[in-house]
């Protein structure tokens, strides 16, 4: 029977409604001027939360009146607990409690976006019955919808579902659509579609081709194939600079610098397995190695340099080394501590250098930071705009890429992954678990530094804020979320969490809330990341895995060709 | 034969590795160079005694905050083997709701100076008992949303979905709470200070609450990990899950009433730190949060004995070191990160730790 | 001189004596089982041997050299290999990967000839390639061919033991240690693995040393064959000597209640 889930998901979908309009989400500001947007979202919420859990799996199977009972059951629970809640809540206000004082979101506007009331209505106490019995209805409407779409959704259309996704038509919308992406986002910023404000909108459509690259790169097996596209995309990518403006060209820059820094990361985590909390620190040192040697306030320029810093291309040659150095001599002391002990020492490394950061004020800065970094030049041309800065960035994730890719499919690419899977087994194969790790530390923190010199050519000024634990989780997250150990994955991360706070500039705390739940949710439910490495995915033959689940559970040890041979012999 | 017989004679102690004397050198050279720099630091500085007693017992108020939520990390670690990274959330949303009671108490009149000693009292102990709670039920819906379902996944996995919730909390009190500090206020038994005889040592009655407090919260802690039944099926579970629970141990139960125990300290903690710091925002729980857990890994993780030794450490290090060591006081944090890293180095299981040293092969 | 000795060995794990006092030794090209009952020490031996611990006491030897407390890496790299009893493959990595990784320290290729694939790094792999698919050819079809591309994890239960021993081939070992080589594997495998130990050393001239359990194999492999119980050596010398010695069978009906067989 579905009373009873009902019932129970009715309460949890309350919850979750609740939760979110605590958050602030039907303020009219939230969601940029439409508070009714939050209706909206809560409205498909509901319709999603009673699809789910009212459709059919191995364990059960509803008939379509259970599945509708269901279905009203959880919305009607919902939106009659909001409902109550809201109404609760304009009393209070109209009371002349300060619900806020708890709540802080709930403000008499909040109120408003359900009732319909003005500001001024909800403070005066305006009985709102109607208004909110419609609201509920409303919400209770979804329910009815989740539960008969639910009916839509069996094993078979699951299966067909499956065959469409696999379909040459899908193939090739796939492979489609970075070129709509990429020629709306040239029409809209030359004002072909005659937008006037093109910024975000441009910004959006950029990223989506980046994000529709990675996905159609990864959709096309036929090599010669992936050859034809990957020239047509590498083409777009080093025309795209042209297409954008100052705004989109700044963000796509720090797309490509953070993908560098996830890259550095990747070999650190997703190829040796050492979850590394401090990795920010590496691209601090990059940047401020540069910032020190570079800037003309710099103490070390003004004091030893004679005002001369060095140039960009130095910079890069110096943080390299510097960063490589850094990385060995963290490295050391961690070389005998594993896992979690791992990850909460580098964690303290990270806080120290973003401490000393901050305190050696003499030297760098401290709050204030390196300020005047200069932009790299060339042959006397000054390489400072966001288009120039894209472009040495994309080269610069070109040539991470390339040598990420040669350096994992080689022997010691082999010896991080062994080391990863199995230390001892790893050290039983003759390799040295200290250099293996050393190794690793030093190529990663070296990518994350020269990532950090053209991070602070680009700022222009840096300050220790930049390099604070929080973007050490951004990074941390933007590798895990994107997949381990896979660069497309890297790269799609970083479109998410360097892109997505421009776009969103107004909702970052939001952002944060929701990333967050997706971290959590991905954990549960796809903790191999969006777009993990190939072999984990497809390369696996279906049928040997379903023999190996099959042969683990009776300990019948048979090998597929030796049951050909005689048919299957039972042990023990 | 007669070969080995021969050798049998000689000696076959174990020798130490070249590597291991230089890792020992490399020790004692840093010991020394501290050791010199207190010398000459203690010797020009001549801070009087009393600086010194009142800064190691806010060293211990300190520490016995940190004592309280390095148990909740402590006992989660030692049974299912995760860092629970979002403790310092659990620890700041009881703070909050400690807040919140404050409050109601305030309405009520009993914050007040004038209030009688029974309800200032009750002032002290209702946000106290509301914050434990409220942490309950948050470490509660944290083991179920993000932990339980990853149960047995590899040990990455479960850090970064920790890693993930604790970002969703903090954020997320961000905007229900408002950015806009929080003020604690403290009821009249807490404020002033106590004077130890005529020393001219002084300890606020807030850092003696926090001390006793602590105390008493861990004896209990202690009496029901020892001496209970379900203290001894937590301490089997500990030692051997799959075991256990072919003994007819509820696994799962013992694991949700660990996080039931850290949920009630870490709330106790909150409003402690409210207390101290008289003021709550949504990021008040992860920098303590963080201390604790070091706090934890320095005692030896999974260790409850080694939690707090490791918390009164800590504590005693982020008040004495910079003036041992002649730094401005901003440096402590990194003084607490840089032993957490000395003491990794040496014993990478931490003072009491051992646990990990017999997991190989 | 034998080619590996180990003298006096012991190692405690708090109270309990793992390993007591233990004196053994093993020629070229000879392949010597150890037996017991369960717990009688005999994985320590081989994780001492392989240095996963350091002995309390106790001296090992492979060739005159002393590689007693030595890490890992280095005991394979002076020509040690072990196989696990609970099968430790890389299994996200692929056959003919796994097989690359036991060439780790008979290859040299650094950082950078690794990122320009200069000449000689090139030439490096192509040898370690031929190596790994000799090991993996060792055993037939059932690893080479169009599986070597898979990862480890599609492979069942025999195939997995067969390449973990092909991986520590890989190694170039002067002395494999095989740890449960046919644990789990029906009959007719398990003859086939008591044929293929007895190859190992006939074709390939290693020199084994085994822990087993399953008697036939035992029986069907061994030179010589080293009985331990409590940590200490209670017997050793033929398959018939061993077995038919009263502390064995004593050891054997004391804990498994008279079953020679395993399981």
């Amino acid at each position: 029977m579905s009373i009873k889930p009902g019932i129970r998901y009715g309460i949890i979908s309350f919850g979750i409604l609740f939760y979110l309009s605590i958050l602030g989400l039907p303020l009219p500001r939230t969601l940029g001027g439409f508070g009714t947007l939050a209706l909206g979202l809560f409205w498909a919420v509901l319709v999603l939360i009673s699809l789910v859990t009212m459709r059919e799996t191995d364990q059960r199977r509803y008939t379509t009146i259970e599945a509708v009972t269901g279905g009203l059951l959880i919305s009607a629970i919902a939106g009659f607990g909001m409902a109550l809640v809201v109404g609760l809540f304009g009393r209070l206000i109209a009371d002349g409690v300060q619900v806020n004082t708890v709540f802080a979101q709930v403000l008499p506007e909040w109120v408003g976006t359900f009732t319909g009331q003005t500001k001024q209505e909800v403070q005066a106490g305006v009985s709102a019955t109607t208004a909110l019995l419609r609201f509920a209805l409303l919400m209770t409407s979804a329910g009815f919808l989740g539960a008969i779409v639910s009916r839509g959704l069996t094993h078979s259309s699951r299966e067909r579902w499956h065959d469409w996704i696999n379909s040459p038509f899908m193939y090739w919308l796939v492979i489609a659509m970075p070129f709509v992406f990429y020629v709306w986002y040239f029409a809209l910023a030359r004002g072909i579609l005659g937008a006037t404000n093109t910024s975000i909108s441009g910004l959006v459509l950029a990223c989506l081709f980046v994000t529709a690259v990675l996905v159609a790169l990864r959709r096309v097996r036929d090599k010669r194939r992936r050859l034809v596209f990957g020239i047509a995309f590498v083409v777009m990518l080093i025309l795209l600079p042209q297409i954008g403006d100052q705004f989109q060209n700044t963000v796509l820059n720090k797309i490509a610098i953070f993908s560098v820094v996830g890259i550095g990361l990747n070999i650190v985590l997703g190829y040796a397995g050492m979850l590394h909390l401090g990795y920010i620190a590496f691209f601090a040192v990059g940047a401020y190695a540069y910032g020190l040697l570079a800037s003309p306030d710099s103490y070390f320029v003004i004091n030893f340099m004679g005002g001369d810093g060095i140039t960009f291309w130095q910079g890069l040659l110096v943080a390299a080394i510097v960063g490589a150095l850094m990385g060995i001599i963290f490295g050391v002391p961690i070389l005998r501590t594993r896992g979690d002990y791992l990850a909460i020492v580098t964690l303290g490394f990270g806080q120290i250098t973003f401490l000393l950061l901050l305190n050696l004020r003499e030297f760098t800065g401290g709050p204030g930071g390196v300020l005047d970094i200069p932009p790299p030049t060339l042959f006397g041309v000054d390489l400072g705009s966001a288009e120039s800065i894209l472009y040495l960035a994309m080269i610069m994730l070109a040539v991470v890429a390339f040598m990420t890719l040669r350096l994992n499919d080689s022997r010691i690419g082999r010896s991080w992954r062994a080391m990863k899977e199995d230390e001892d087994v790893a050290a039983t194969m003759g390799i040295n678990l200290s250099t293996t790790k050393l190794v690793a530390f030093a190529i990663g923190a070296a990518f994350a530094a020269v990532a950090g010199v053209l991070y602070a050519t680009r700022q222009v000024n840096i300050f220790p804020d930049n390099f604070a634990l929080k973007q050490s989780i951004d990074i941390l997250s933007l590798v895990i979320i994107g997949g381990l150990g896979s660069i497309e994955g890297v790269v799609l991360g970083a479109v998410a969490f360097a892109g997505l706070p421009e776009i969103l500039r107004e909702a970052e705390n939001y952002r944060i809330v929701a990333f967050g739940a997706l971290l959590v949710a991905m954990m549960i439910l796809r903790p191999q990341g969006l777009l993990p490495p190939l072999e984990h995915e497809e390369d696996i033959d279906v049928s040997d895995r379903r023999q190996d689940a099959w042969l683990q559970i009776f300990d019948a040890e048979e090998d597929d060709q030796d049951s050909a041979e005689t048919g299957a012999t039972g042990t023990d | 034969m007669t070969t080995i017989e021969k050798r049998a004679t000689s000696d076959y102690r174990p020798k130490m590795r070249p590597s291991q004397i230089a890792l020992y050198g490399f020790g004692i050279l840093i010991l020394v160079l501290l050791g010199w720099r207190i010398y000459n630091v203690v010797s020009v500085e001549q801070y009087p005694i009393q600086f010194w007693a009142i800064q190691s017992i806010n060293g211990l108020v300190l520490g016995s905050v940190y004592a309280l939520i390095a148990l909740g990390y402590t006992l989660v670690y030692g049974i299912l083997f995760m860092i629970n990274f979002a403790h310092g959330e659990v620890v700041m949303l009881g703070g909050f709701a400690g807040y919140f009671a404050l409050q109601l108490c305030i309405r009520w009149g009993w914050v007040a100076a004038d209030a009688p000693f029974f309800q200032s009292w009750l002032a002290v102990l209702f946000p106290i008992a509301v914050g434990m709670i409220a942490s309950l039920l948050v470490a509660m819906a944290l083991e179920r949303i993000a932990y339980r379902p990853l149960r047995g996944a590899q040990r990455l996995i479960p850090l970064i979905s920790a890693i993930g919730a604790s970002f969703f909390l903090q954020y997320s009190a961000l905007l229900i709470f408002g950015v806009t500090p929080h003020n604690y206020q403290k009821p009249a038994v807490l404020t002033g200070a106590v004077s130890l005889g005529d020393s001219g040592v002084f300890i606020s009655k807030t850092g003696l609450f926090i001390i006793l407090a602590s105390i008493v919260l861990m004896l209990i802690l202690y009496i029901l990990v020892q001496k209970t039944k379900i203290g001894r099926a937590m301490r089997a579970v500990a030692e051997d899950q799959e075991m256990a629970s072919l003994m007819g141990v509820d696994v799962n139960r013992i694991i949700v009433f660990t996080f039931v125990i850290g949920g009630l300290l870490a709330g106790a903690g909150g409003v402690m730190l409210g207390y101290q710091n008289t003021v709550m925002r949504f990021n008040t729980g992860f920098i303590p949060g963080l201390k604790a857990f070091t706090a934890a890994v320095l005692g030896g993780i999974g260790n409850v004995p080694g939690a707090m030794i490791g918390a009164i450490i800590l504590g005693e290090l982020e008040a004495l070191g910079p003036s041992l060591l002649g730094l401005p006081n901003e440096y402590k944090d990194v003084i607490a990160f840089s032993v957490l890293i000395f003491v990794l180095i040496f014993r990478p299981t931490g003072i009491l730790g051992e646990r990990l040293s017999r997991e190989r092969a | 001189m034998p080619l590996f000795e180990c003298i006096e060995l012991s190692k405690a794990f708090g109270g309990l004596q793992a390993v007591d006092n233990l004196t053994f030794h093993v020629d070229q090209h000879e392949i010597v089982s150890i037996i017991g009952p369960n717990g009688a020490g005999k994985t320590t031996v081989f994780n001492l041997i392989s240095g996963f611990y350091r002995p309390d006491y106790g001296q090992i030897t492979l060739d005159g050299d002393d590689i007693t407390g030595l890490p890992s890496h280095l005991i394979t790299q002076k020509g040690i290999a072990r196989t696990f009893q609970n099968v430790r493959l890389f299994f996200n990595m692929s056959i003919m990967e796994n097989v690359l990784v036991g060439q780790h320290s008979r290859t040299k290729g650094g950082v950078f000839s690794v990122i320009l694939r200069t000449p000689g790094y090139k030439r490096e792999q192509e040898k370690a390639r031929a190596t790994a698919l000799k090991q993996l050819s060792f055993f037939g079809t059932r690893l080479a061919g169009y599986r070597q591309n898979q990862p480890a994890n599609v492979l069942s239960y025999a195939n997995r033991r067969r390449l973990e021993i092909a991986r520590a081939m890989a190694t170039e070992p002067k002395l494999l240690l095989l740890d449960e080589p046919a644990a789990g594997m029906n009959p007719k495998e398990t003859l086939e693995m008591a044929d293929n130990i007895r190859r190992l050393r006939d074709e390939r001239g290693f020199t084994i040393l085994a822990i087993e359990h399953d008697m036939k194999v035992v029986g069907g492999i061994s030179d010589r064959v080293i009985a331990m119980d409590y940590g200490k050596k209670i017997a050793e010398g033929s398959y018939k000597e061993v077995t038919d010695d009263p502390k064995v069978i004593e050891a054997y009906l004391g804990t498994q209640g008279g079953s020679f067989t395993s399981k």
